[in-house]
């Protein structure tokens, strides 16, 4: 995973780690690498790493154990897709059908594009 | 904490920094940003005590720092020229390096020579750009000081080593936690690894910030030249570029997304602005 | 490390082989002389003076200019640096102190033994071999404050302010040598008596030590040329 400049590093660390949650490279109770490791793999600073699994813990989607280490969340995944959801229409649909309309496409043509894709 | 308190820095008439003012908490990564002869190297003399400032203060942990023995046998500087005689080889200032310095690792110098492939029989005159900056590096990792400042020693090595550098950095860093700080105009590559960035311009500080509040500082919002100007007006302007109706605006602000949308909608499209953009649209800004 | 004990491990190396072509020099020369007369003069107080005298101004030079940034950049505070170069200079001085009547000494008894001491030649004596302790010892320390005077002038200041700085810097060499200097038959050929000269030249250095001190003690360390 690469890093860009589109939004701060540490906010980039917690989607690809909800990425990977919801994808199953992850699993439930599953260890997460310790910011230290991550920050060494990614090459970057592990304040930011840091940073970034705190913003997790925040959300629920980590929780720590003490002295051992960062572990994914029991209901994460579901938490994840829910809160994805929510967000699918809002993010993802809408500005699908602005840039369609934008271009001139119909949304009877989109309805029958999808319905291909049933 | 490393506090600068008013310091600046003259040179008879000129004024290579002037009142600067920083707290610095230790145990972190710093990139000290700035164009050339706009004293980062001034400034990191007196930091490091091989020059008193003209006037102000600088303070470690509390104590002030010019010929404090306790603060300058934990401070490593090491400056670009190297700062060694042209007729000692390698090998003896990595001996030299071990008398005085309380934390020195010979075996990780060792293994750190060997990385960068440095022939440690060579007189300092005698090395390649490239080594000297390399054996810059070693001397200044293999310290183990707890305040290291490395001035745009590895400008001198090629991509990979570089590359290796930044590595073993972060490698060493996150073994041994100490203050670094890394002075550099290759932003892009390293702004990663800093924590926080220090932009200095002109002898001034301009900031001192998480380097993720940098990131997120600005846009940059590219579109027809009137929809533009009617969005981007009342906000503060970095720079701009027109091109026949196109302009494209750096603006020192973060629309919210409902903004963004907005924006796009009427045909604008949004970038980010990365750390080295900003920094020389600040820079170039504050002329 | 103290700056002194890490002073003598980088001069280790140095010191003995110097010691070493210094004797044997100072042999050459005094077989080659033999050949002609027996020595009527000491080879030893001529050339192990000459040779006390400019080895430590050097070493006075050197320890600006090589050494003092040697040691500030790798922690040391300029303070430190200046008590343990006085430190070492001392040592050195005390060294050479002992080495020329030690050498007057050895030289005396060698020509003696082969029959080459001639008539002239100025026999040492406990007194005369105290006395010579008592001119080196000024000499050498005065010599090393002026080397590291004169260097410091350039090292801190522009050219021009180096050579009024050199000019003073030199006055303890200057007046080291005019007071308490010895010719080759080891005496002190002018008229000052001994304690009044030693006094004088020990002022002199102490002054001119002290504007050292000053000067160093917040200098700059400049950057290298590239």
């Amino acid at each position: 995973m690469a890093f860009d400049d589109r939004s701060p590093i540490y906010l980039q660390i917690a989607d690809g780690i909800k990425n990977d949650v919801l994808s199953g490279a992850l699993k439930e109770d599953e260890q997460v690498m310790s910011t230290n490791q991550y920050a060494a793999f990614y090459r970057i600073n592990p304040a930011t790493a840091a940073k970034g699994f705190a913003q997790l813990v925040d959300e629920g989607v980590l929780y720590k154990r003490r002295g051992i280490g960062m572990f994914v969340s029991p209901d994460a995944r579901e938490k994840l897709r829910r809160e994805r959801r929510e967000r699918f229409f809002t993010e993802v649909v809408e500005p699908m059908l602005a840039e369609a309309k934008r271009i001139g496409i119909e949304v009877d043509e989109i309805v029958r594009h999808l319905g291909g894709a049933r | 904490m490393i506090e600068l308190r008013d310091v600046s820095v003259r040179y008879g008439s000129t004024v290579a920094v002037e009142g600067v003012d920083l707290d610095l908490p230790t145990g972190k990564i710093y990139g000290l940003l700035g164009r050339n002869g706009s004293g980062k190297t001034s400034l990191l003399s007196a930091l490091a005590s091989f020059r008193r400032p003209s006037s102000g203060t600088v303070r470690v942990d509390g104590q002030d720092a010019f010929e404090n023995p306790a603060v300058m046998r934990q401070t490593c500087f090491i400056r670009d020229t190297l700062d060694t005689n042209d007729s000692d080889r390698v090998r003896r200032l990595m001996t030299f390096a071990g008398w005085m310095r309380p934390h020195w690792d010979a075996d990780y110098a060792a293994k750190l020579l060997d990385l960068f492939a440095i022939d440690t029989r060579k007189r300092a005159a005698s090395l390649s750009r490239g080594q000297k900056s390399a054996v810059g590096v070693v001397l200044g990792l293999a310290a183990r000081a707890p305040l290291t400042i490395l001035d745009e020693t590895y400008l001198g090595m090629d991509a990979v080593a570089r590359a290796v550098f930044y590595r073993e950095l972060l490698a060493d860093y996150l073994a041994h936690p100490r203050t670094i700080i890394l002075s550099t105009h290759l932003i892009e590559e390293v702004a990663d690894l800093f924590e926080r960035v220090i932009v200095i311009d002109r002898g001034r500080l301009l900031l001192h910030e998480e380097t993720d509040e940098l990131r997120g500082r600005g846009v940059t919002v590219t579109g027809p030249a009137a929809t533009v100007d009617t969005f981007v007006a009342g906000h503060p302007v970095l720079g701009e570029q027109s091109l026949g109706g196109m302009r494209a605006v750096t603006l020192d602000w973060r629309p919210e997304p409902a903004e963004v949308a907005r924006g796009e909608a009427a045909g604008l499209t949004f970038g980010p602005v990365g750390v080295q953009d900003m920094f020389i649209h600040l820079t170039e800004a504050n002329r | 490390m103290s700056v002194t004990r890490a002073l003598f491990r980088l001069y280790r190396p140095i010191v003995l082989p110097f010691a070493v072509i210094l004797a044997v020099a100072d042999l050459i020369a005094t077989v080659a002389v033999a050949q002609f007369n027996d020595l009527g003069f000491s080879m030893w107080m001529v050339l192990g003076g000459q040779a006390a005298k400019y080895w430590i101004l050097t070493i006075g030079i050197m320890l600006v200019v090589m050494h003092l940034r040697q040691f500030v950049v790798n922690g040391a505070t300029r303070h430190e640096f200046l008590a343990g170069t006085a430190v070492f200079g001392m040592v050195l001085a005390v060294a050479w102190a002992i080495a020329i009547p030690l050498g007057h000494g050895i030289e005396s008894a060698l020509l003696d033994a082969f029959g080459r001491r001639g008539p002239g030649y100025p026999v040492p004596t406990a007194g005369g071999a105290l006395r010579e302790f008592g001119q080196q010892l000024p000499i050498s320390l005065a010599y090393l404050v002026s080397g590291a005077t004169i260097a410091t002038g350039f090292y801190r200041w522009r050219p021009p302010i180096g050579l009024v700085v050199m000019v003073g810097g030199a006055v303890p060499a200057v007046v080291a040598d005019w007071q308490l200097g010895f010719d080759e038959w080891g005496g002190i050929p002018n008229n000052l008596p001994f304690a009044a000269g030693l006094a004088l030249s020990l002022a002199t250095t102490g002054l001119v030590a002290w504007g050292l001190h000053r000067a160093v003690s917040d200098v700059p360390i400049r950057r290298t040329a590239g």
